[in-house]
């Protein structure tokens, strides 16, 4: 998605209200002036300011440019799968990987992405078999990360 | 090194490839498969330094890989979390700080100290006066004076974050001297390296952590050490007199390591755990570090050690309490 | 003369050299993957060198880290992901040359500059480290609160689109850095009650996300192939450099004695002296132009920069055993279980110990070209690989490098969020890299203007009282009128004259 500067003014704004509102929840330290509401004090100020700058500079440029503009790859099924997909994945990863095992996961996610980009079968098996073994080797016993394990496949720790 | 471990790998690789799973499958007693032992604190700092030292010493008396894992961040709530919700089965055991005591008064976090089951407290440091050296305080008397007679606020300590463990160390120095908790202000600073430079480049005028932190410094004939906030003297600093002897105060305060384990561990395995840690306790390895770094040396065993734990949760909490630092 | 020979003898031993070349190895490993930290490597190695003796033992530690900063520019310059965050200041550039084919040069540049600007960073250790400590603790948060906002404006400075976009991603990243209780108040700040979200925002899921799931997202939507490795020459990596010591060696002088004194301050690292040095060499360029679009300039200042800087951090950790970073912080420790304890006594008690150190920093910084060309060369064949098989075996490098950081699957959901934020940035022409700069800096700027006020009583005008922070205060004031002045003189002089500047390029 692509926004032309007035959106992107406008979002800004937005951005600077919220933090700026969220700011008065926090409070100085006990008998200063100065505390947890600095900073986003601060950062939502300068944030407002650079909104409305940047609305006001497109408004007197004419408001250049479509308000949203999805990009062209939007356009490509092929693009919007990979991309899901990808992101799909990670999902998986955060959600099932306690559960079920480091091995079994990364190779589920490295055989799926690969066929989602269309690598041939035939070279995407061993690459997800020989890359799982590299990562946990390297990452579970060399660098001792704690991957997360499961009794199933577990003869690989 | 790099060699050793990476040949290891290697030869593990091949062997379960030979003779696969058949070898992990068959079940032996606890330990058989790998511990985490888990630091609440950053890699580089005091905790992460007697945890790995304990990781390497377990790890042969038990036989199986100790690891160390950084769970760092939150003022100690994440790590200390992880250590609590883990599994009681043995194989998640890790370092419990003093930190503990103060976190659920601040009302960060339901964990207290009966979230654990303690196997032994390993370390102490007992807090300190530490002044600059071009300053005009010889001793803890003369800054006693002056913290008395100055204004409210003048004089400015530093050494952690607000609400800090050295900042509470001040706070309780204090309170038993009958001043108020603001009578010095106090500068957050990330940990008591980062104060101790802030009061040598005239930042601040006093930093109240441990002695050990200000060694070098100390050495280097930058940092003048006033008092020492324990029952007798410390055996690094013979001349540096307790907070009694100087001023008369009874405020006395550690910072202490433990290792602790999720509470329920089974009773087998807490024995043979407890065992094993007393054991490297003792170890000439570990006195040797301890003493190369200049940490002071403290035993408790699992019921002293919970003891010790619930007296400082009860004494901390009075002194948040007074100060205004405890959560309503 | 007889001490240095004992020190000699000390190095030059079959185990210490082994030690040497395995930590160099191992350092480049872990240096090259995106999500391992120098810090890391260096607290895998500390229990090793428990049972070693302290020359070798510091060697292990010295060669590794100097390695692993070295190798994270390996991943930015080949696939725009960034190993550190020094070395996000020169990513762009680094990766449009390998775009241009010119991959080996860029890295060769860096592998050049970096060993130069070690060594420079060295000698200053060895000849005036006690003299230049002692300037050093005189930096108290007034002077850092200075140096960090010239860290921050360095960012928009030489940000290549727009001005308003680069200021957009700077305040992104200032803003995620205030999530979590790590701030000077000690107040939980947007964690809505979750435990992971106390400990904030890490930097290293972020960049991650960021730079390289946001890379590997676009390689999918654009799919656009990389470039071939030129495989005529032979010695492409290190032919070019001889030209660009003698075309840039203000550039290189410059970038190592900013980097190294910088490094020397115990509150400041490589990453705001890549920073900084990028920005003074666009600033000084007679070809400003064409930084950011794959110019060789910047690497060669900012490159020395942030090795200068590694090296420069030992000089307080020396001298007086305060740490620069979290691997000195790791490695006084190491010192002091070796008894050698830091401290201006160590030169006098055990000169040939630190003289072995010394020279171990020679020796760090000289294999590093020889095992950085294999290395580079190495690396380069993974551009052979194609991306629908390179990609997905980069993303479970992304996920294991987030969770590694602080073995937390919290990591990874963090890369996932700023992977699509990343990706949405870029799609809008904002730069990624003032995040990242927002991000570690912003709590060092709050933490120093809190304290800062909290030690004036709440005086602004404390911030001009001490002669460096009112020196640094001006010298920032001076950074940030100059470009305002222009553009007004520009308005005046021919209200006319276009106001692309803040039109997205490139």
């Amino acid at each position: 998605m692509k926004f032309n500067d007035f959106v992107l003014g406008v979002l800004v704004l937005i951005g600077a209200a919220a933090i700026l509102v969220s700011a008065r929840n926090f409070s100085p330290i006990p008998g200063q002036a100065y505390g947890a509401e600095t900073m986003p004090n601060a950062i939502g100020i300068v944030a407002a300011g650079l909104g409305i700058f940047m609305m006001a500079k497109s408004a007197l440029m004419g408001f250049q440019g479509r308000a949203v503009a999805l990009a062209d790859w939007a356009k490509s099924p092929m693009a919007v799968v990979g991309v899901a997909m990808a992101l799909a994945l990670i999902g998986v990863y955060i959600v099932f990987s306690e559960r079920v095992g480091f091995v079994p996961i990364a190779f589920l996610i490295l055989l799926v992405f690969m066929l989602t980009l269309r690598t041939r079968i035939i070279v995407a098996v061993p690459v997800a078999i020989f890359a799982t073994i590299l990562v946990q080797q390297t990452f579970g016993r060399l660098l001792l990360v704690p991957l997360p394990r499961n009794d199933f496949l577990s003869f690989l720790w | 090194m790099r060699k050793r471990t990476f040949l290891a790998a290697a030869a593990a690789l091949l062997a379960t490839a030979v003779f696969g799973a058949p070898a992990a499958l068959a079940q032996s007693d606890y330990p058989d498969r790998p511990i985490q032992m888990i630091v609440p604190w950053g890699a580089g700092g005091g905790t992460d330094a007697v945890g790995r030292i304990f990781a390497s010493i377990l790890q042969e008396e038990l036989g199986v890989p100790v690891n160390v894992v950084n769970r760092t961040g939150g003022s100690g709530v994440v790590g200390h979390s992880a250590i609590a919700t883990a599994k009681p089965d043995g194989y998640t055991i890790g370092i419990v700080t003093i930190e503990i005591d103060m976190m659920h008064w601040q009302g960060l976090t339901d964990l207290t100290y009966k979230d654990f089951d303690f196997l032994a407290m390993v370390n102490a440091d007992p807090g300190g006066v530490m002044v600059s050296a071009d300053s005009d305080y010889e001793t803890a008397q003369d800054l006693l004076d002056a913290i008395k007679s100055e204004p409210k606020g003048a004089l400015k300590a530093s050494g952690t974050g607000q609400g800090g463990i050295w900042h509470l160390g001040l706070l309780g120095w204090l309170l038993s001297e009958d001043l108020p908790p603001d009578q010095i202000t106090w500068v957050p600073s990330q940990g008591s390296a980062a104060g101790i430079t802030d009061m040598v480049a005239g930042g601040v005028d006093l930093v109240p952590s441990s002695l050990a932190e200000g060694r070098s410094m100390i050495e280097a004939g930058k940092v003048r050490p006033l008092a020492s906030m324990s029952e007798e003297r410390q055996e690094m600093f013979p001349d540096v007199p307790t907070l009694k002897e100087a001023v008369g105060s009874d405020w006395t305060l550690a910072v202490w390591r433990t290792v602790a384990a999720p509470k329920g561990l089974p009773d087998d395995v807490k024995a043979k755990l407890a065992g094993a840690v007393e054991k490297a306790y003792n170890s000439e390895e570990y006195q040797k570090f301890m003493a190369d770094r200049g940490f002071g040396m403290r035993w408790a065993g699992p019921e002293e050690a919970t003891e010790v734990v619930a007296s400082d949760d009860e004494s901390l909490g009075r002194v948040m309490k007074e100060a205004g630092l405890a959560a309503e | 003369m007889d001490i240095l020979a004992q020190a000699a003898g000390l190095v030059f031993q079959p185990y210490v050299l082994l030690v040497i070349f395995a930590s160099a190895c191992f350092g480049l490993f872990v240096g090259a993957i995106p999500g391992l930290t120098a810090t890391m490597a260096t607290a895998l190695l500390v229990p090793i060198t428990f049972f070693m003796d302290p020359v070798p033992a510091i060697a292990a530690i010295v060669t590794a880290t100097a390695m692993a900063i070295f190798a994270g520019d390996i991943p930015g310059a080949l696939l725009r992901m960034p190993g550190t965050p020094a070395s996000a200041a020169y990513v762009e550039d680094a990766y449009l040359m390998t775009q241009d084919g010119r991959g080996d040069e860029a890295l060769g540049a860096v592998l050049v500059f970096s060993a130069i600007g070690g060594i420079f960073g060295t000698i200053v250790l060895v000849t005036t480290a006690p003299a230049l400590a002692e300037i050093a603790l005189k930096f108290s948060s007034f002077e850092y609160f200075w140096l960090v906002l010239l860290g921050l404006s360095c960012a928009i400075f030489v940000s290549p689109s727009s001005v308003t976009r680069g200021m957009i991603a700077l305040l992104i990243g200032l803003f995620a850095a205030t999530i979590g209780i790590d701030n000077p108040a000690g107040q939980p700040r947007y964690t809505f009650g979750n435990v992971e979200l106390l400990a904030g925002v890490q930097f290293i899921p972020a960049m991650i996300g960021l730079f390289a799931v946001s890379e590997v997202l676009r390689s999918i939507v654009y799919s656009k192939e990389r470039p071939k490795i030129d495989r005529s020459g032979k010695h492409t990596v290190f032919k070019r450099q001889w030209t660009n010591i003698r075309r840039y060696p203000i550039q290189m002088l410059r970038g190592s004695a900013t980097g190294t004194a910088i490094g020397a301050l115990p509150g400041a690292g490589a990453d705001i002296a890549a920073w900084i040095s990028y920005a003074v060499s666009k600033q000084f360029s007679r070809q400003k132009e064409k930084f950011g679009r794959g110019h060789v300039e910047g690497l060669v200042e900012a490159g020395a920069s942030n090795n200068g800087a590694v090296s420069g951090a030992w000089i307080p950790a020396l001298v007086f055993g305060i740490p620069g970073d979290s691997i000195t912080a790791i490695v006084i420790g190491v010192l002091y279980v070796k008894g050698m304890n830091p401290g201006p006594t160590v030169f006098i008690n055990d000169p040939q110990l630190i003289y072995a150190v010394f020279m171990v920093f020679f020796l760090a910084n000289i294999i590093m070209l020889p095992l950085g060309w294999v290395a580079i060369k190495g690396a380069s064949t993974l551009l052979s690989i194609p991306n629908r098989v390179l990609m997905p075996v980069i993303l479970l490098f992304c996920i294991v490098g987030s969770f590694a950081i602080n073995n937390s699957v919290f990591g990874v959901l963090l890369m996932l969020i700023f992977g699509v934020l990343g990706f949405i940035m870029e799609e809008n022409d904002i730069p990624i890299a003032p995040a990242i700069l927002g991000l570690v800096l912003g709590p060092m700027l709050e933490q120093n203007f809190i304290t800062s006020m909290i030690k004036a009583d709440g005086s602004f005008l404390a911030f001009f009282e001490r002669p460096i922070a009112a020196g640094l205060g001006i010298f920032t004031i001076v950074v940030w009128s100059i470009p305002i002045i222009l553009y007004l003189r520009r308005r005046w002089a021919g209200s006319e004259a276009s106001p692309k500047e803040d039109l997205p390029q490139g």
